[in-house]
């Protein structure tokens, strides 16, 4: 850490572990609801549960990018931050606004609109903060000394994140039309501004952590993030197949959204070669693991198996089916969720001081949540086709098909609760690590231990 | 930015950050770079290999250590950073512009396709109660929404106004022991409403959207079809078939009605529809509310099948049979 305003990422990053321990509580709330332990009913009926899910996700995962931005854009800059009060101010506001929010959903109050649930009144509460935050990080970069790719990429993500919050904030009479603006916020945050935002997060630790020239780096990270753009932005036309749009989407998304996977799979390619290509073993291996980690499962989860069911002649019959949901799980987790992690376990030893790298307990949280998972993806996949062959395909009532996958949910249960070993493995390995200190402040090659030997020749 | 309007770098920049007598960062020590010609050139670096902390333009940089030569090199061997860019720019503003467009040009067509013309204020009243209750956190309409409860799209189309509106007042009452809904209290007026949107959502063109089950032919025999001697009564089809089975077609929550002109009289029947409770407290069947008539009718129809000979296959098929 060089700049003392760095540390307030720690209670970002903080707010969002905390968060994600909730998020998961409603998983389980619901995953529970599907075997048919539905008694939290009459207080958390399942629309609540689920609301409350997906909108922490939200939260927590936004967090986790503001958290990332207060760390990385002093340092990309070279200053500290504008005004650290009012990232204190926006961090609070952020959560109370979140905490009303989720309140408000166990009381049958939203705007029910998918992801988008947020009352109203709230939407604008959500904007100005996110103002103040684009505001606080602009103003840091704009009076830098640098101003570097990966920071540029990383605030470009952050500003068009919040432009197209607002397409979302639409009223219509005509549900089509009301879907086909939800997307644009929904698809091109997931599919579109928020990987860019994962770029620049991905760009800066592999700088960090392979050592390899920052030119090649970003040069790498503008074909990615091109590629993300190239095929997200009509990619969206695979959420327009069957909705009262034209019937063109059906080919023009089906077009792209084929092509979407080659962004996570250049970044992937690119995270595992320029980890091999930098001669640097950087101690702080578990954040290399996690950030190699993340482009990996990305590809697998968004790309690999978003590809499995986006052409028009397959999703027909998948559109609609836990088949969206076992998707939905990997990709968030592999893209989204492991970044913040990777960013969390990179900045961590650097904000408090203490070298708590690879250590057995950092490991095994990597390895269990990993697991966890991808089991839980493979038991949504089976529950998933399973419901497809019987209702879509056979024609059968859809309460008896869910009756028969009920048994697919209690192995996901089962995999539910490795995968929050493995978070609260990774939350003990966060608390281990203390609070930020100035003391850690240093400019120098401060983070590394004396011994230290770089390169084996 | 570091890069000059070119988008190449200038000796200037390209060396801005160095230290004099360090050799160049060597991203792959297999492949070190050639030496170069400028000051400081050949000199041996104190650390080798030692940390840049991502300051320099060039790696942790040294003075003169690139040439020119092997600068290009380096940089543009495959592609330069800024034609990288040119390609993130150029794509972005190319097909963003082209999402526009079409959407300016879906927008053009949206009316027609949802049939706007049929869109009344009831069925806007109806969007707004959907959305206030977040029925989308359960339910799929269009296939959005959570996979916990049947999609909706057709579900008037599928059930009937009557049948939704009985199932609205109380929706456990319905499926038994089943899969919970919340039971919302909805006024005669809102239930309306909320018909009046589901129907006009069942009426979109969504391009082929749910699609027939392809394989339900082949999974039921052909000679059920034609079970009871006069065609089912609509009060019947739209309340009872949705629990109850007569040749294999129908609901498996109740029994399968094709024997039951055996067990039960008309006079039976008729008491029983009037207040299931009444005859045997604690069943699952709903007191249901219809007219004496319809009533007449539904029994009329039950009767009706002892006049056809019992099909090739008559017993009924759960689903559960059907799949194993």
């Amino acid at each position: 850490m060089k700049y003392r305003t760095q540390k307030i990422a720690y209670w970002f990053f903080a707010s969002a572990l905390v968060l994600l321990s909730l998020q998961l509580v409603y998983g389980f709330i619901m995953g529970f609801a599907r075997v048919g332990y539905d008694t939290l009913h009459p207080w958390i009926p399942f629309n609540t549960a689920r609301a409350v899910h997906t909108n922490l996700l939200v939260v927590w995962l936004l967090c986790g990018f503001m958290g990332a931005a207060h760390f990385i854009i002093p340092e990309e800059a070279e200053r500290e931050l504008e005004w650290p009060w009012l990232a204190h101010a926006q961090l609070i506001s952020l959560l109370v606004v979140g905490v009303i929010a989720i309140g408000c959903y166990h009381f049958n109050i939203w705007e029910g609109r998918k992801f988008l649930e947020i009352p109203r009144p709230l939407d604008w509460l959500v904007v100005v903060n996110v103002l103040a935050f684009l505001a606080n990080i602009g103003v840091t970069l704009w009076r830098g000394t640098r101003h570097t790719t990966t920071s540029l990429v990383l605030y470009m993500g952050l500003l068009f994140a919040a432009l197209l919050y607002l397409p979302g904030m639409l009223q219509v009479d005509n549900q089509t039309v009301d879907s086909f603006y939800r997307w644009w916020v929904v698809h091109l945050w997931v599919e579109g501004v928020w990987e860019l935002i994962m770029g620049g997060i991905l760009a800066y630790l592999l700088i960090k952590l392979t050592g390899v020239d920052r030119e090649v780096i970003e040069k790498w990270l503008y074909i990615i993030v091109g590629l993300t753009f190239l095929s997200g932005i009509l990619g969206t036309g695979h959420h327009y197949y069957f909705i009262g749009t034209p019937r063109y989407w059906l080919w023009i998304g089906g077009i792209f959204s084929a092509l979407e996977p080659l962004a996570f799979l250049g970044m992937a390619i690119f995270a595992i070669a320029m980890s091999k290509k930098g001669g640097r073993r950087h101690p702080n291996r578990i954040a290399l693991t996690w950030s190699l980690g993340c482009a990996v499962m990305a590809f697998v989860g968004a790309g690999f198996l978003g590809m499995a069911h986006t052409l028009p002649s397959v999703n027909r019959f998948t559109h609609g089916t836990l088949v969206t949901a076992m998707h939905g799980h990997m990709a968030f987790w592999g893209a989204y969720a492991m970044i913040v992690l990777a960013m969390i376990a990179y900045a961590l030893p650097l904000l408090t001081g203490r070298r708590l790298w690879d250590t057995p307990i950092a490991n095994w949280a990597f390895w269990t949540s990993n697991i966890g998972m991808t089991a839980m993806t493979g038991a949504l996949a089976v529950a998933g086709i399973t419901q497809v062959n019987l209702e879509r395909r056979i024609g059968l009532d859809f309460l008896a098909v869910q009756k028969e996958i009920e048994m697919h949910f209690v192995g996901f249960l089962l995999a539910a609760a490795l995968f929050t070993l493995g978070i609260a493995l990774y939350i003990v390995h966060f608390c281990r690590h203390g609070l930020p200190t100035d003391e850690a402040l240093s400019r120098a090659e401060e983070d590394l231990p004396a011994d230290w030997v770089p390169v084996a020749k | 930015m570091s890069a000059s309007a070119s988008g190449r770098f200038t000796q200037a920049e390209r060396f801005r950050q160095c230290k004099p007598g360090r050799l160049p960062l060597r991203t792959n020590p297999r492949r070190a770079l050639p030496v170069g010609t400028g000051e400081g050139a050949g000199k041996e670096c104190p650390r080798p290999g030692s940390i840049d902390r991502g300051q320099g333009v060039v790696g942790h940089g040294c003075q003169a250590v690139l040439s020119d030569e092997t600068f290009k090199q380096r940089e543009g061997t495959m592609l330069s950073k800024s034609q990288a860019r040119l390609f993130f720019l150029g794509g972005t503003g190319l097909f963003g512009a082209a999402f526009l467009a079409l959407t300016v040009d879906s927008m053009r067509q949206i009316p027609a396709l949802t049939h706007e013309d049929r869109l009344t204020e009831p069925v806007a009243r109806g969007k707004r109660i959907w959305e206030d209750n977040n029925c989308m956190g359960c339910h799929t309409l269009f296939g959005e929404g959570a996979y916990y409860a049947p999609e909706l799209t057709q579900v008037v189309q599928r059930r009937g106004k009557p049948w939704i509106a009985m199932f609205l007042r109380d929706p456990e009452k319905m499926f038994p022991g089943e899969r919970r809904m919340v039971k919302y209290d909805f006024t005669q007026e809102q239930i309306g409403d909320l018909i009046a949107f589901l129907e006009w959502c069942g009426g979109v063109n969504l391009q082929g959207f749910p699609p027939e089950p392809p394989l339900r032919a082949l999974m039921r025999p052909a000679a059920v079809t034609s079970a009871g001697g006069t065609p089912a009564p609509e009060i019947y089809q739209t309340i009872c078939a949705a629990c109850h089975s007569v040749g294999g077609a129908g609901g498996v929550v109740g029994p399968a009605l094709d024997e039951v002109h055996r067990r039960k009289t008309r006079e039976e029947m008729l008491v029983w529809i009037e207040d299931p409770q009444k005859i045997k407290p604690g069943t699952a069947m709903p007191l249901i509310e219809m007219t004496p008539a319809q009533r007449e009718e539904i029994v009329d129809y039950l009767l009706s099948l002892a006049a056809t000979p019992a099909p090739a296959a008559p017993k009924p098929q759960t689903p559960a049979e059907t799949y194993e």
